[in-house]
């Protein structure tokens, strides 16, 4: 049995998503989140496991949160800036390559070495 | 002086050993299928940050503090997210159709010459526009970092990077790239500590500026938190349409090398981007204390180099040249690729030879020197409108059009039409858009709506 289709419900909810953050910024960080988790989230169409959907559904999770803790701190100078600095890019840094190569498949190595060029 | 003799040493070596191993058009454009995750992924980084690092962002830091380094916040999530989204299905398809272009992607993907005929124009336009700020950096490099006029530092470094790819094609640019990639990480590093060290560190910066200019700190400097935001998520989504960045998936010779490439990119790329916080940091807290002065926003790296100290200006000199060669070859080989191969495939012709590729590789750096060295426009700021071309044009053929068996040939042509249209619109009235609608997104989103409207029932 073919799963459903989701592309069309999911593209139609990032740009809704986005459109509504634009008029509402505090759901930026929800938009944000949810449009780059989405793009990440194409791999599910080639390879659909638990454990990937997992990755990707936490990554998504973990990047509002992090976006979240940055608009709680946007209005102090000093805890903001180190917050961004040091939580959201330097501590963030391992996380995404970890979870990719936790989840990656050799399976289409079978395939063998490169065609030959156009 | 001394610096661009050697430069031009360089780029000759570089040239001789590339001709002899870029014979055909695998080797010229793929860079033969020949690299690793380490090769690629360091060289991946370099032809991705360019003079923007080292010149546009720390002088962006300055205007609006915090809010720039959005355009970096991204970084942690951008490796994988590329992999996932392009470098899987880019890989199958070399494999499966020995693509060696990013136009040719499509092609394979959805077998329409239409598709790949309209991203090789995109390609081809963005591409040109993009080498003119490589060379507008060349030419700002030239005057604060080396002394020489800008336009003769703009035309030698232009020259040597065309001496190379026009020879070589990407065996010689991969091969360089990846040695810039690591003079550019090593000298990222030395400098953001040696102009931290001017004002005390981190912390005496961030004294500085709590105390002198707070408004630049906080979550977001003076930058609209949703305008923040979306420059997140410009440059998020934006490196899965990034033609230099696909590129770099043509150049892997095994899919298993996938695996640990986003770990790859996202080190390169985080010991990179530490010039550009830290340099940014010092030279605004240094600004702030009257110990420098800045005529405009580009000029703060070299000057922040200066009060480090004479071998800090060479260093920086020589790292950010190192970047803008790196990205300009790889714009100078796509976009010969593009009009000398796919988009005469697109027309149902035969794809010209390399002779053709390496006479459009001189003809387009000339051009976009000209373009580039004449313009006025800072560095960060048209650095921002080329990524945004491209993410709203191509983002959602290279994303969905690669990975989505739903997606057709018409859906990808007319979603690389409206993105575009729409990004150069809105572009013209960027001051009067309400905060968080950025152009390259908003193009972007109408692709891909437009591509689901037109998917197969």
């Amino acid at each position: 049995m073919t799963p459903p289709d989701r592309v069309p419900v999911t593209v139609g909810a990032c740009v809704a998503l986005y459109a509504a953050a634009i008029a509402f910024p505090a759901a930026m960080p929800v938009a944000v989140a949810a449009c780059a988790t989405a793009l990440g989230a194409l791999v599910l169409l080639r390879r659909r496991t638990a454990a990937l959907a997992l990755a990707v559904g936490a990554l998504g999770l973990f990047t509002v949160v992090l976006l979240g803790g940055a608009w709680l701190l946007a209005a102090r100078p000093r805890g903001g800036f180190i917050y961004v600095v040091g939580v959201l890019f330097f501590l963030f840094l391992p996380v995404a390559p970890w979870l990719y190569a936790r989840t990656f498949s050799k399976s289409d190595d079978a395939a063998g070495p490169p065609a030959e060029s156009a | 002086m001394t610096a661009l003799v050697v430069l031009l040493l360089f780029a000759a070596a570089v040239a001789w050993w590339g001709a002899r191993r870029a014979g055909d058009p695998a080797g010229y454009f793929a860079a033969g299928h020949s690299g690793g995750a380490w090769l690629v992924g360091v060289a991946g980084t370099a032809a991705a940050l360019s003079a923007f690092t080292f010149v546009g962002g720390p002088g962006l830091f300055s205007v609006v503090g915090v809010g720039s380094l959005w355009i970096l916040l991204s970084a942690p999530l951008t490796g994988a997210l590329q992999c996932w989204a392009v470098g899987e299905p880019v890989v199958g398809l070399v494999r499966r159709h020995g693509v060696v272009t990013v136009p040719g992607l499509l092609r394979a993907q959805l077998g329409s010459p239409a598709a790949q005929g309209a991203a090789a124009v995109v390609i081809a336009l963005g591409c040109v526009a993009s080498l003119a700020v490589q060379a507008r950096a060349a030419a700002v490099l030239g005057r604060v970092f080396l002394g020489v006029d800008e336009a003769a530092a703009a035309g030698a470094v232009m020259a040597a990077t065309t001496l190379y790819v026009a020879l070589g094609g990407m065996r010689a640019g991969l091969l360089a790239d990846a040695v810039q990639g690591a003079v550019m990480a090593v000298a990222a590093v030395v400098l953001a500590v040696a102009a931290l060290a001017l004002v005390g560190g981190p912390e005496g910066a961030t004294v500085v500026l709590e105390r002198a200019r707070p408004e630049l700190l906080g979550g977001f400097g003076r930058t609209r938190p949703a305008d923040a935001f979306a420059l997140f998520l410009l440059f998020c989504v934006g490196t899965c349409a990034q033609p230099h960045y696909v590129q770099k998936f043509l150049f892997l010779r095994a899919r298993h090398h996938l695996r640990i490439l986003p770990a790859v990119l996202t080190l390169a790329l985080a010991v990179t981007l530490t010039v550009w916080i830290g340099v940014g940091l010092a030279g605004t807290a240094l600004a702030a204390e009257g110990r420098l002065t800045l005529g405009a926003p580009d000029d703060l790296a070299p000057r922040t180099m200066a009060l480090v100290g004479p071998w800090a200006v060479v260093l920086a000199g020589v790292a950010s040249l190192a970047a803008l060669m790196s990205t300009a070859a790889s714009f100078l080989n796509l976009a010969a690729a593009a009009l000398t191969r796919d988009a005469f495939e697109a027309l149902g012709r035969a794809p010209r030879g390399l002779g053709a590729a390496r006479l459009v590789t001189v003809v387009v750096a000339a051009a976009a020197t000209a373009v580039g060295a004449g313009s006025d426009t800072a560095v960060a700021i048209l650095g921002i409108i080329g990524w945004r071309f491209f993410t709203a044009a191509l983002l959602p053929a290279l994303t969905l059009g690669l990975a989505w068996p739903r997606a057709t040939a018409r859906g990808a042509v007319a979603a690389i039409v409206a993105g575009a249209a729409i990004d150069l619109a809105l572009e013209a009235i960027t001051p009067q858009l309400p905060a968080g609608l950025d152009p390259g997104l908003a193009g972007a989103a109408a692709g891909f709506l437009v591509m689901v409207a037109l998917a197969r029932r």
